[in-house]
């Protein structure tokens, strides 16, 4: 007797807590998603200010919008991506500027499970505002490489080096390279005639990636050299 | 009246669960390392804290002795997930400051303490006040904790502008954490026993009955006796 009065308060005091539980969240969940997605939203705003409309597109790994203003010019292109940091995956979205080399207007971090008061300092505009207007290679930690110009956070290496590698993949990614050059083609047959005898001769892709970069800064550095003269 | 008075003392300085009793250290070292922090884990414990005392202390009587605890854990539980989807839905920019610590909460063995030394033997009205009272005492000890670790770590109060440069930010790593807590506690301590040295409480307890969760029941039989 005793005993099964312990299962039943035991199921009975389950029982009210799973009913009340499912009844909260089928309340609340719609209201959750749309403040996600409004939180979503205003971050765009805040990273290409002058936004008007957006085309999604996919290309085969990654899912990118082209930003327009108003007189229905390409301002930026949003990308979402995500790494994996110390805590847990990092969402974050970035704005990149459509041209060769790519470059960051502005990145904002969606979601995170780092340590508070440490790898949490990731979402920080202090930190993320490092990120704009770097070259590819630049965004290398200043610690591990002298061409590096990213501070890392205090007390959060593995996050700072998670984050700006993935940028820096992210900005080197053939794929998203190809597509911005398509776009603006003025520069099209500069790079290719640069870049493409490179890639035949390398094997794997990290080394592509390497060539890859090494071109681009050489092309960029006499870009910016020339007008000097 | 008297005892209301003494419930509220007793939470937020004689028996303040983290600074004497030494329950819950796990979110009081994990959750100070910014003031902003300390004061939403604080405030989010206390709210829990406060629901589960009063929904205990209303079953107390239905509840058998030998499933206590799983049904206080369920208890607990259910007010955690109601409060996490509550602050998400309703207020998302409190959510986004706090919403990490909520999960935190059920494993938070204080809120488990009260229910199980206080609101399994006393009426709802007194465990609404002890709930709050405890929850008090947690929310100022973390605070304090939290405005130290911030402003040797980083060199800020309450993420203001930094007060001076080059901070010691070792303070904001856990070693830092367990050196401030540390000296935290040994002032309390050293308050305590003035206080105690003042009011004159004669207990024929051995020393190693300091900080014991039960201490005044047994002084009180003994008292009583």
């Amino acid at each position: 007797m005793k005993t099964l009065n312990m299962i039943i308060v035991l199921f009975i005091v389950c029982c009210f807590s799973a009913v009340s539980l499912s009844f909260l969240y089928v309340k609340t969940q719609p209201r959750i998603q749309l403040n996600k997605v409004q939180k979503e939203v205003k971050l765009k705003k805040q990273i290409i200010p002058h936004m008007e409309n957006f085309v999604v597109k996919s290309l085969e790994k990654l899912n990118i919008e082209e930003c327009f203003d108003e007189k229905n010019t390409l301002i930026g292109i949003l990308v979402k991506n995500s790494c994996k940091g110390y805590g847990g995956p990092i969402e974050y979205l970035v704005g990149i500027k459509p041209e060769v080399p790519l470059k960051i207007i502005g990145i904002k971090v969606l979601s995170h499970k780092e340590t508070p008061g440490l790898g949490a300092n990731v979402a920080k505009d202090k930190f993320l505002s490092q990120f704009i207007d770097k070259v590819p290679q630049e965004l290398v930690l200043k610690k591990d490489n002298v061409q590096g110009k990213i501070d890392a956070i205090t007390g959060a290496t593995i996050t700072s080096k998670a984050i700006t590698n993935s940028l820096q993949e992210l900005l080197l990614d053939e794929e998203l390279n190809k597509y911005i050059l398509s776009l603006s083609k003025v520069q099209q047959e500069h790079y290719s005639l640069q870049i493409k005898p490179q890639r035949m001769q390398s094997n794997t892709k990290k080394s592509s990636f390497s060539a890859v970069l090494e071109q681009l800064t050489t092309t960029y550095l006499q870009q910016e050299i020339q007008p000097q003269q | 009246m008297r005892k209301i008075f003494e419930i509220i003392l007793r939470g937020i300085l004689k028996e303040n669960p983290v600074l004497i009793m030494m329950i819950g250290l796990c979110p009081f070292l994990a959750c100070s390392t910014t003031a902003n922090d300390a004061v939403g884990m604080g405030l989010a414990a206390t709210f829990v804290l406060t629901c589960s005392n009063i929904l205990i202390s209303l079953i107390r009587r239905i509840i058998p002795h030998n499933i206590r605890i799983p049904i206080f854990i369920v208890v607990i539980a259910t007010f955690t997930t109601i409060v996490d989807y509550t602050i998400k839905a309703y207020f998302p920019t409190l959510s986004e400051s706090l919403g990490v610590f909520i999960p935190l909460i059920v494993v938070n063995c204080i809120i488990l303490a009260r229910a199980e030394a206080f609101a399994s033997k006393n009426n709802i009205f007194y465990s609404f006040v002890d709930g709050i009272s405890m929850g008090g005492g947690f929310f100022l000890a973390i605070v304090i904790l939290g405005i130290i670790r911030e402003l040797l770590g980083s060199g800020t109060i309450f993420g203001s502008k930094e007060l001076f440069s080059y901070p010691a930010v070792i303070m904001v790593l856990p070693p830092g954490g367990f050196l401030a807590a540390g000296v935290v506690i040994t002032i309390t301590k050293y308050i305590e026993n003035k206080l105690i040295k003042k009011t004159k409480i004669i207990s024929n307890l051995p020393s190693s009955c300091e900080g014991c969760s039960l201490k005044s029941t047994c002084m009180e039989f003994l008292k009583n006796k």
